[in-house]
């Protein structure tokens, strides 16, 4: 653990997908009535700023604290009341990260490079919500108001000036964007999904969510394919599967999920179908195992035919490409984290230059006033006014090395992340602040 | 003044071209935006060439300036050229980025083969001032341009039909316009080239007469004239009635244009026999 320091210090206790499975992540997620709870017993004992995260993957709490050791031990026994968990079942999960580690945490994870799912977009928008709770409650201050503005634009360059929220993951997602690549209007289209099946129904949901025109299900189960309807929440024509290639002819998007041993839908069907359409292309999305459609269907002109391996090897092109995006968006994320470094450096050391400046103008106004009414008694208004720009003049220019100094010393920091520079500015702050103690 | 203002363009041409399809091979915003910023002023640059060549050095204004081999070539590449600027304000907004990327190598190409003929003293002979004539290159030159158009939009109809079929990446994919835009689009511009095209050769066919007595004088040009604006006919009425799949559609598009193209172009100029040849 990182030793107390004098200076407010950033901390981070957390844990994630990557380190805890589902079941004890739960554990530590808070309703929003339990936060103000949270805030107040964790900010008894040393902690200054807090923003508690939660999302679904992740649970996370980054503070401000001038006592780290103290903090950590807050942290840590209001987390053990949280889980109802004693701390060695969860400790092993949990990772403590502290000044640049935890900034650069909060980049990657705003930026998406640590999520389930990478380059997803919805944790930028979790953060976003979890710090607001922080602000709303008056928890978060100068320094992580700062962090999490920097976390935000960070996140924004690198969904910007890299590919990596580019070509979508998701199976149902692909199938929605190859359908929207094919078809000017989705709103214009027809579906029509065959058979019951889960990825079926999701991927008509997400149709759904394009507002696609007229739904059609075709399904054994009358009943079966009416409960699908209203989970999508749509006007749906339920047509039993005999009446298949009748109901085939006006779809224009056919996602097939039945459970069939053999095809039901055949190049010959298709064929007749493809022929009536006239030029108007039909795209089918085979999900099933066993597939549903005959591959002889894709090699028909204007009929576009998709099965599950092909939509998972679009996927997997798809994430390769993202991966391939992370070295620079970790680039962009490490100049970030010095830009919000170099501003945060430059606080330990603007106490020690008010202090010093206080403290010199104490003396000189103090002085001026114990001469003003012993030996000064003589000088008008205007002549002492006179005098007293002179001393504050004496009193600047004096002041001007030590200041620029701490100033060049904290530039010189810049650059260098180890713990030494990193911290001198700060030592050379207490070292100056010490010389100037009464 | 001339041959440095046609060396500035088309260098700035080539270099846009190479960029425009960079562009497309990247997908980078950044490289669309430095092409798009070179093809304004190639377009600039391209502008003040034809001013200098027929307002400054002859006094042959554009429609004249035609006669000549330079001039015609500069009069297509024009004509592309305003047809672009006029999509870009169009319906097909959303596509012109597509289409642009594949027109602007074709100007360069256009430009490049007019350059043997910078200095060329060989006009087309047919000079007796009818009336009918300027309209007649005006119309046939937007005809060939619409045309040229469906053959971009074929292309890349072909193109996305393959990627989609393909299955492999949906990177590519990502970058160019739905197929539906794509066809329809090319049947918006297959209907004004078939309508351009049969007014032209209408207006040629009065203006043969109005100078030779006879509409028609049996030479190769004319009649590969006739039997392509006859298959373009039959083009338009299979794909209008939907009567075509888009696949064979855009095969047989790109397979016609590229037969016109030799009739417009190189025939004019090789084929120096009957009134259409450069002479």
């Amino acid at each position: 653990m990182k030793e107390s320091m004098n200076r407010p210090e950033i901390g981070l206790i957390g844990l994630s997908h990557k380190t805890a499975p589902v079941d004890l992540r739960e554990r530590f997620t808070l309703g929003d009535e339990e936060l103000p709870g949270f805030f107040e017993k964790t900010c008894a004992e040393g902690v200054d700023e807090i923003v508690y995260l939660s999302t679904c993957n992740r649970v996370e709490i980054y503070f401000i604290t001038s006592d780290m050791n103290a903090a950590v031990e807050s942290v840590l026994g209001v987390l053990e009341g949280v889980s109802l968990l004693p701390r060695g079942k969860f400790e092993s999960s949990l990772y403590k990260k502290y000044s640049r580690e935890a900034v650069l945490h909060l980049l990657s994870v705003a930026s998406s490079l640590d999520s389930m799912v990478l380059g997803e977009n919805e944790i930028f928008f979790q953060v976003k919500n979890c710090y607001g709770k922080s602000v709303r409650a008056g928890r978060a201050g100068t320094v992580l108001n700062r962090l999490f503005h920097q976390a935000f634009r960070t996140a924004k360059r690198v969904r910007s000036e890299t590919e990596i929220s580019k070509n979508p993951l998701s199976i149902a997602y692909i199938a929605t964007e190859l359908a929207r690549k094919i078809f000017d209007d989705l709103s214009c289209q027809r579906a029509l999904l065959l058979g019951a099946g889960e990825m079926g129904e999701l991927i008509l949901k997400y149709f759904t969510k394009y507002n696609i025109g007229e739904i059609s299900i075709v399904n054994r189960s009358l009943a079966n394919a009416e409960r699908i309807a209203r989970d999508v929440n749509r006007e749906a024509h339920v047509v039993p599967l005999d009446d298949l290639a009748s109901a085939a002819q006006g779809a224009d998007i056919i996602i097939a999920s039945a459970s069939s041993p053999s095809f039901l839908v055949t190049p010959e069907m298709m064929r007749s179908i493809a022929k009536k359409r006239g030029s108007r292309p039909v795209f089918l999305i085979d999900i099933a195992v066993p597939r549903n459609v005959d591959p002889g269907v894709g090699r028909l002109d204007n009929v576009f035919l998709y099965n599950i391996d092909d939509l998972k090897s679009i996927a997997d092109e798809n994430l390769k490409h993202r991966l391939r995006e992370i070295d620079v968006a970790e680039g962009l994320i490490r100049s970030d984290a010095d830009e919000f470094y170099e501003w945060y450096a430059g606080l330990a050391v603007v106490p020690a230059i008010v202090k010093i400046r206080n403290e010199f103008e104490a003396i000189r106004s103090g002085e001026l006033e114990r001469y003003r009414r012993r030996k000064l008694k003589h000088l008008s208004d205007d002549d002492f006014h006179m005098v007293e720009d002179l001393t504050r003049q004496i009193m600047t220019k004096t002041l001007h090395n030590p200041i620029t100094y701490l100033k060049r010393y904290q530039t010189k920091a810049k650059g260098h992340h180890d713990r030494e520079a990193q911290h001198g500015p700060g030592e050379a702050a207490r070292i100056i602040e010490e010389l100037f103690n009464k | 003044m001339f041959d440095v203002l046609f060396i500035t363009t088309l260098v700035l041409f080539v270099v846009t071209s190479v960029l425009c399809i960079y562009s497309l091979h990247t997908d980078d915003d950044r490289h669309k935006n430095r092409a798009r910023l070179l093809l304004i002023a190639a377009i600039a640059t391209f502008v003040a060439l034809g001013a200098v060549r027929f307002y400054l050095t002859t006094d042959d204004g554009v429609v004249r300036g035609a006669f000549t081999i330079w001039g015609y070539f500069y009069l297509l590449a024009l004509a592309l050229v305003v047809l672009l600027v006029y999509l870009y304000f169009s319906r097909w907004r959303a596509q012109w980025w597509s289409f642009t990327t594949l027109a602007v190598p074709f100007i360069t190409l256009v430009l490049i083969i007019s350059t043997p003929f910078l200095d060329s003293a060989r006009r087309i002979t047919v000079e007796t001032g009818h009336w009918l004539l300027p309209l007649h290159i005006v119309i046939a030159i937007l005809g060939e341009i619409f045309f040229f158009l469906s053959f971009i939009g074929s292309v890349l109809y072909l193109v996305m039909e393959w990627q989609l079929k393909k299955k492999a990446s949906m990177r590519f994919i990502f970058r160019l316009p739905t197929l539906e835009s794509i066809e329809k689009f090319n049947r918006w511009a297959i209907a004004r080239a078939f309508l351009l095209l049969s007014f032209g050769l209408v207006s040629g066919a009065f203006v043969a007469y109005g100078v030779f007595a006879t509409m028609f004088q049996g030479s190769p040009k004319e009649i590969i004239l006739y039997a392509s604006w006859t298959v373009m006919l039959s083009l338009f009425w299979l794909r209008h009635g939907g009567r075509l799949d888009p696949h064979r559609a855009s095969q047989l598009n790109v397979l016609l244009f590229v037969v016109l193209m030799f009739i417009f172009m190189f025939a004019n100029i090789y084929i120096t026999m009957g009134f259409h040849g450069f002479k």
